[in-house]
Formats: C-alpha cells, sequence, structure tokens
C-alpha cells in the first residue's frame, strides 16, 4: 500500500517515532478496515489488529480475569495503553510493548493478509521478518485455558522499557502441576520457550518441586542493555524466574 | 492542509503539514499548555485528553485527530475559573516547574472519571508514565487524593 510518499496509518504510535526520517507526504486510513475488536467464540479469543491494549484489558476482564496478555498490557502507562495496538505490536515488536512472551505462552495465532496471507503461530511469524513484507497483520487468535498466570518484567524504573519479561502459566489441580508453560522474552534470541523448566514442573506436587534448583539450571542468553551486562542479566532473569515459580506455585 | 480541529469545545481552524503530530499543531494554534518534551512518547509531559482517553499527543498524527474531542488543561479550567483538580494541586503544593503539572492535572481528571475514590496503588498507576523531575511524586499523588475527596464533598 506504501508508495509516491503515503503510508498505511493503522492509528498507532510508531509511525510518528519514524516520520522524521522520511516525512509522509499522507496516509491511508486502516480504521476503514475495522479490525479494533475484540470476540470470544467457538472457545478461542479472536484480537483485531487495531484494537488498543486498554481496550483489550478492558474486554479481558470480566472473561478471563486472570489473564497474562492482560497483565502483559497493563505494564504501559494509561496514555500508552490507549494508542499502542496489538498489531502494531506483533508487526515492530518494538521494546515499549513486547508482547511476545505472552503470546508465546498463549500458543498464538497471527492472521495475515496480503503477500504472507495465511496463519501463522506466533512464534514463526516473530522469527520469519519476510512474513511480514507487504503483509496486513488482521488479527491475533488463542485459546484460553484455566491458566494461573504471573507475568514479571525486568526494568530500572516503573516505566522503564523491559530488559526482558517472563511468563508463568500453570494449571494446577489438587496441588499437582498438570500442565505450564515459561517463556522469557527480550533475551538474545528474542525469545525462550523454557521447556526444561516446563518438563520439570510438570506432573510433580507443587510441594515438592525444588524450585531454587530449577531456576539455577535455566539458560537464557542476554545482549548487554542499560540494566547490565550479560551476566548480570542471566542472574537476574534466574532470580525473577525462581521468584516467579515461588508466587505462582506456592503462593509465596 | 487546512482542517477544523474541536479543542476544549470550539471549533478551531488549525493548518499544518500531512506528517505533524497533534502536539505540533496544539502548540503552533496557541495551546501552549500542551508541553514539548522528549517527542517520543516516554515522558507523557504533552498527555492531552483525546475522546476521553488520556494520550501522548506527540504520538498522534494531527489529521487523525480532526472528527475528534480534544481537551487539553484549559479545557477543564482556567486562571480564573480553575477545576477543583487543578487548585488541589496548588493547595497540596503539587506544583513546582509546572511542566509535567498540564498533563497530570489531565490524567487525574481521567482517573476520577473511572474510579472517583481510587487507593494509592491506582492513582500511583494511572498517574504513571509522565515523568515530574521535582517533586519526587509524592506531593502529586497527595493532590489526587485531595481532590478526590474534594469532588466527593463537591467543594
Amino acid at each position: 500500500m506504501s508508495g509516491d510518499g503515503m503510508v498505511a496509518h493503522a492509528g498507532g504510535t510508531s509511525l510518528a517515532l519514524r516520520r522524521e526520517a522520511n516525512p509522509p507526504r499522507g496516509y491511508v486510513d486502516l480504521r476503514l478496515l475495522q479490525l479494533d475488536y475484540l470476540k470470544f467464540s467457538a472457545g478461542e479469543v479472536e484480537i483485531g489488529a487495531m484494537r488498543s491494549f486498554a481496550d483489550v484489558v478492558a474486554d479481558l476482564s470480566e472473561k478471563e480475569p486472570d489473564s497474562i496478555l492482560a497483565k502483559a498490557l497493563m505494564s504501559l502507562p494509561p496514555a500508552l495503553r490507549n494508542r499502542v495496538t496489538i498489531g502494531g505490536s506483533v508487526a515492530l515488536i518494538p521494546p515499549w510493548s513486547d508482547l511476545l512472551g505472552p503470546l508465546v505462552a498463549l500458543d498464538a495465532e497471527v492472521v495475515v493478509a496480503g503477500k504472507n496471507a495465511g496463519t501463522y503461530p506466533i512464534a514463526q511469524f516473530a522469527k520469519e521478518p519476510i512474513l511480514r513484507d507487504k503483509s496486513l497483520i488482521k488479527c491475533i487468535r488463542y485459546k484460553p485455558a484455566e491458566w494461573k498466570t504471573l507475568y514479571t518484567r525486568a526494568a530500572r524504573t516503573c516505566f522503564d522499557y523491559s530488559a526482558f519479561n517472563i511468563s508463568f502459566l500453570a494449571i494446577v489441580k489438587s496441588g499437582q502441576v498438570k500442565d505450564s508453560r515459561v517463556v522469557v522474552a527480550g533475551c538474545k534470541d528474542r525469545f525462550v520457550r523454557l521447556t526444561a523448566v516446563e518438563n520439570e514442573l510438570n506432573g510433580k506436587k507443587a510441594e515438592d518441586i525444588d524450585i531454587a534448583r530449577i531456576a539455577m539450571k535455566a539458560e537464557a542468553d542476554f545482549l548487554p542493555k542499560k540494566i547490565g551486562t550479560s551476566a548480570y542479566q542471566r542472574r537476574l532473569f534466574q532470580v525473577e524466574l525462581e521468584r516467579g515459580m515461588e508466587k505462582l506455585l506456592k503462593g509465596e | 492542509m487546512e482542517e477544523l480541529f474541536t479543542i476544549n469545545g470550539k471549533a478551531h481552524r488549525l493548518s499544518f503539514e500531512a506528517s505533524a503530530t497533534l502536539s505540533e499543531v496544539l502548540r503552533a494554534g496557541g495551546f501552549t499548555e500542551v508541553k514539548e518534551g522528549c517527542k517520543r512518547g516516554e515522558c507523557g509531559i504533552c498527555a492531552v485528553i483525546l475522546d476521553d482517553k488520556l494520550v501522548n499527543s506527540c504520538l498522534v498524527f494531527a489529521a487523525s485527530a480532526i472528527g475528534r474531542e480534544i481537551k487539553t488543561a484549559q479545557g477543564i479550567g482556567t486562571i480564573h475559573n480553575p477545576h477543583v483538580i487543578q487548585k488541589s494541586f496548588v493547595d497540596a503544593g503539587a506544583v513546582q516547574c509546572g511542566f509535567c503539572t498540564p498533563g497530570k492535572v489531565l490524567a487525574a481528571h481521567c482517573l476520577l472519571q473511572k474510579n472517583p475514590d481510587p487507593g494509592e496503588e491506582q492513582i500511583k498507576k494511572e498517574m504513571g508514565g509522565i515523568v515530574c523531575r521535582c517533586t519526587g511524586y509524592v506531593k502529586i499523588i497527595e493532590a489526587v487524593k485531595l481532590a478526590a475527596k474534594r469532588m466527593k464533598e463537591n467543594v
């Protein structure tokens, strides 16, 4: 759609940040595509690409009160939540709204129109930038379940960009972990699903799990950032992982 | 281009470039209570209310605000007729350099519209994203509590 200085504008925030490098001559207003919606149907949540973070949080508050996605979206301050869109965040994976962790944990899919039309697992979509070339994100979809959730982010201050974030999901019945998902995002590989951690948790009684040992063995690499060196972040990641699991599984 | 913007309940014809942000257009149009900070959506100083929602005006294209209701700090109260929130900020000592104050006042306005009796944690969350270098935020939190109390009592 872009060409002759015209750019597609979907109501989000990223274009305003790039306009000085390439000032547009005008805009194609994508609001006409009516991608600002959220619906629950056939056991799935479907979120239109132009839905704002604030609206998604409001939508999910009743039907999915412990939503990991809503928790991640709430890490932005109100003025940004009211403008940042789901589609823009998935397309650009900007540092201020990294949704990869929660979406990978939820096994979300991205529905795309254009050159690469199709439905893709979010993990694949994030790792293959070619899929974003001349493509329009229409919506994301995931199947909610009875997850207990916890979202934690490492940042210097409450309104700073995350250095990394960890999404925890667990189904615990009669004190036993039936299923779990643990994803760290913001690491060197962009995100890592910690299947080794999940395997240590699944099928075990929560009170018997040696969380400290599992956290110390967990691996993720980080590029140096303002929050600290790679080694510092790796250690911080292990600490946050341990704390998160303790809180989620043992309520501590 | 030249278009009509609805600002603080009145129509204003303002001219602007296609790439202009709402903060640039408002300031050029005389609404200098909309401050300019980082121009990247990180400091929140430029916050305005767009269709009842707080937004960073530096991240909003002016063209996308046409036909919508824009409210600046002057839109909720003026020097001669201040809103109870503005008065509470002054009375609580929450105004030092004053640069963050217009944005903070609008954030407080949005919060108190949503919840007239917020607790301290909600005040911190909903007032977050607008940086203040002067007050340490304590007086700002007190100002919001004072405004909530006064609004409940209709003072």
